[in-house]
């Protein structure tokens, strides 16, 4: 997957441990697991703003785009 | 579109699982019941002759006509149990508040196949019935009787409709699994 969560490097920078912030976003820790291990399909925007809110950061301090095989864009000329 | 509120919500799976859980039994019976009830049936086969194999005619029925008559009658009777107890599975997970599993989708669509196959099985059965009963008749009074009624032709809608919503659960519970893995 080209998305990479970088939520552990915020929750560092915040010095807030895991189980902190799954209190207070209202999620449980199994989730919040499973995001910050990157085993989730998607996120909500309704998550992503309760995270930006609890981290004080922006969504892209906890997303990353690093492009790999797997995504297939067409180019301007094929359209 | 209309949301419904968490209330109505948990409202509605409660009823699932209440209704789901009366018709779990029901099935257990019904899939029980039939092959049992054809016994005090055969052991009374004149009586219930004309509506089992319309046509028939029959004087009287031996110890053996009885007996492969129960077991030919077993061939669609067999097939609508094994339905009823795939029936009874599904409405256990319904129960247990899992609605929208994959297994779900394969419970039904066992459960159509089971009310598609009934009809043909019925309608071979009665073929099977009327030769079986009439072996020992006079030259030229052997019967076979090959009848389709209304209500073949509405089993087999009816099991081809369940076979389509199906196929539909099944894509149902895709989407739901692929929701399950967004937080």
């Amino acid at each position: 997957m080209p998305i990479i969560v970088t939520l552990d490097v915020m929750l560092a920078r915040r010095k807030m441990r895991g189980k902190e912030l799954a209190d207070i976003i209202g999620m449980s820790e199994q989730n919040l697991s499973l995001l910050r291990s990157g085993k989730i399909k998607g996120v909500r925007f309704e998550t992503l703003a309760r995270l930006c809110a609890a981290l004080d950061c922006q969504p892209a301090d906890l997303l990353m785009f690093e492009p790999d095989d797997d995504v297939s864009i067409r180019s301007p000329s094929d359209t | 579109m209309s949301m419904q509120s968490p209330d109505q919500a948990s409202r509605r799976v409660a009823r699932v699982r209440r209704v789901s859980r009366i018709m779990m039994v029901v099935s257990g019976v019904l899939a029980a019941a039939g092959p049992i009830l054809l016994i005090p049936v055969w052991l009374s086969f004149e009586h219930f002759a004309a509506a089992m194999v319309p046509g028939l005619r029959i004087d009287s029925l031996s110890e053996l006509d009885r007996a492969g008559g129960y077991l030919i009658s077993l061939l669609p009777a067999g097939i609508a149990a094994w339905g009823f107890i795939t029936l009874s599975r599904l409405f256990a997970r319904f129960a247990s508040g899992d609605t929208l599993g994959a297994a779900n989708a394969r419970l039904l669509h066992r459960f159509a196949c089971a009310v598609l196959f009934t009809a043909p099985a019925k309608w071979l059965s009665g073929a099977l019935l009327s030769v079986w009963l009439t072996r020992d008749a006079a030259p030229g009074e052997h019967q076979l009787i090959l009848s389709l009624s209304s209500n073949d032709i509405a089993f087999a809608a009816l099991g081809m409709l369940l076979m389509i919503l199906s196929w539909v659960m099944r894509d149902a519970a895709e989407i739901a699994d692929e929701h399950r893995q967004f937080v």
